[in-house]
């Protein structure tokens, strides 16, 4: 009899060991084992061996606010040692007409070490905002990076959110005519190599964060002379900001003075990209770009998870 | 700003989530809550201060658990750079 999966969820453990269980919309669990031949003169390979097992994940989530109060912009440590101490991923097993599921039919893939990422935010006007992220397994210099066990129950209960496009403004000015964005977070990792004995690589970290936030906006008007002409303005944390409204379930949106939606911030550099995208029987769009820098303080992108929504912003 | 809301903005502002405060005892809470502004940005000086404050934190927790093993991912923040 067959076996067939889809999706479950991921699993995110603290200090005190308590999991969060977290939907995701779409994961891929790549295992990167590299495979080296003698490179000789034969016609073919005849010496062959694995020289490297890197397991990664990359997931997607509409769980922006979760996954945010888990990951910083600097990346997270997962270990016995860090404030996040195991991660988990969960395939589902789907329930066909040969035979009943048991209790425990799904599969887990459990990571012990490693290191967490943020790869983009993004949402559209008329859709949900998505995170991505990256997992980099590691060993703890004696077992795999990866265990699987088959035969685990579907954990409950998993966390579920979704939030819409809010009004969003940069340099001070407000933009409701943008059609979506995009904030590429830009990290860059040490380059992951075997520890020696071993094909596992027992060591990874941050080496830069250089996030680059993409804009495309239907009132070209906004990209003004004086932005032309000086083709470059100044973001801070004070004048950008980016907004994402919490939707409620069963409702439209969860109340606008609750502290339940995301504000995030930017300092950097605005500069234009494109001035005018236009075709015939289609809206023109531009696109703005701010590359986001260190202010002397505090971090390119500042989160604030528990914010109200603000109808003027910055 | 609660003292919680305080902590979590010092923390996203040296690039660090919310979840990373669960072990901060009282008095390091109260000391990372300081480092937040009036404006909800870090004070004058505020990234390496937090920095120390990390390290002492981390040194605390190392001495009260058997099972605190030195890490073996080092993140290049300048939250953890030497």
């Amino acid at each position: 009899m067959g076996k067939q999966y889809t999706l479950g969820c991921i699993s995110l453990y603290d200090g005190a060991a308590a999991a969060t269980h977290i939907a995701a919309s779409s994961v891929s669990v790549d295992a990167n084992t590299v495979v080296s031949g003698n490179d000789s003169g034969s016609f073919y390979e005849e010496f062959q061996s694995v020289v490297g097992f890197d397991p990664t994940v990359n997931f997607t989530s509409k769980c922006v606010a979760e996954l945010l109060s888990w990951i910083g912009l600097s990346g997270q440590c997962v270990g016995g040692a860090f404030d996040v101490t195991r991660f988990d991923v969960i395939t589902r097993r789907i329930a066909d007409c040969q035979s009943a599921l048991s209790e425990t039919p799904h599969i887990r893939d459990r990571f012990d070490d490693g290191l967490l990422t943020l790869g983009s935010l993004g949402v559209d006007r008329n859709g949900d905002a998505a995170l991505t992220v990256n997992f980099d397994a590691i060993t703890d210099g004696t077992n795999a990076p990866i265990t699987r066990t088959d035969g685990v129950a579907l954990p409950t209960p998993v966390v579920a959110q979704r939030f819409a496009m809010g009004l969003p403004a940069f340099d001070g000015v407000t933009y409701p005519d943008t059609e979506n964005w995009s904030l590429e977070f830009g990290i860059s990792k040490t380059e992951k190599s075997p520890s020696l004995g071993s094909i596992w690589t027992d060591s990874i970290g941050v080496l830069t964060v250089r996030p680059v936030l993409t804009i495309r906006n239907r009132d070209i008007s906004k990209l003004t002379n004086a932005l032309l002409a000086a083709a470059s303005a100044s973001a801070t944390h004070l004048d950008t900001k980016l907004q994402l409204i919490a939707r409620e379930n069963g409702g439209s949106y969860q109340d606008f003075g609750d502290a339940v939606h995301i504000g995030i911030t930017i300092a950097g550099l605005l500069t234009p990209q494109n001035i005018i995208n236009a075709a015939s029987n289609q809206r023109a769009t531009n696109e703005l770009r701010i590359s986001a820098s260190y202010d002397g303080t505090n971090a390119p992108i500042l989160f604030d998870l528990a914010s109200t929504y603000d109808l003027s912003p910055p | 700003m609660t003292e919680d809301q305080k902590i979590i903005r010092v923390l996203s502002c040296c690039g660090k989530a919310p979840k990373s405060a669960w072990a901060l005892d009282k008095t390091e809470r109260n000391a990372v809550a300081a480092l937040c502004g009036a404006d909800g940005l870090l004070v004058a000086g505020g990234q390496e201060k937090f920095r120390i404050l990390m390290v002492e934190h981390y040194e605390r927790r190392k001495a009260t658990s058997e099972e605190f093993e030195q890490p073996p991912v080092v993140v290049d923040s300048p939250l953890t750079r030497e």
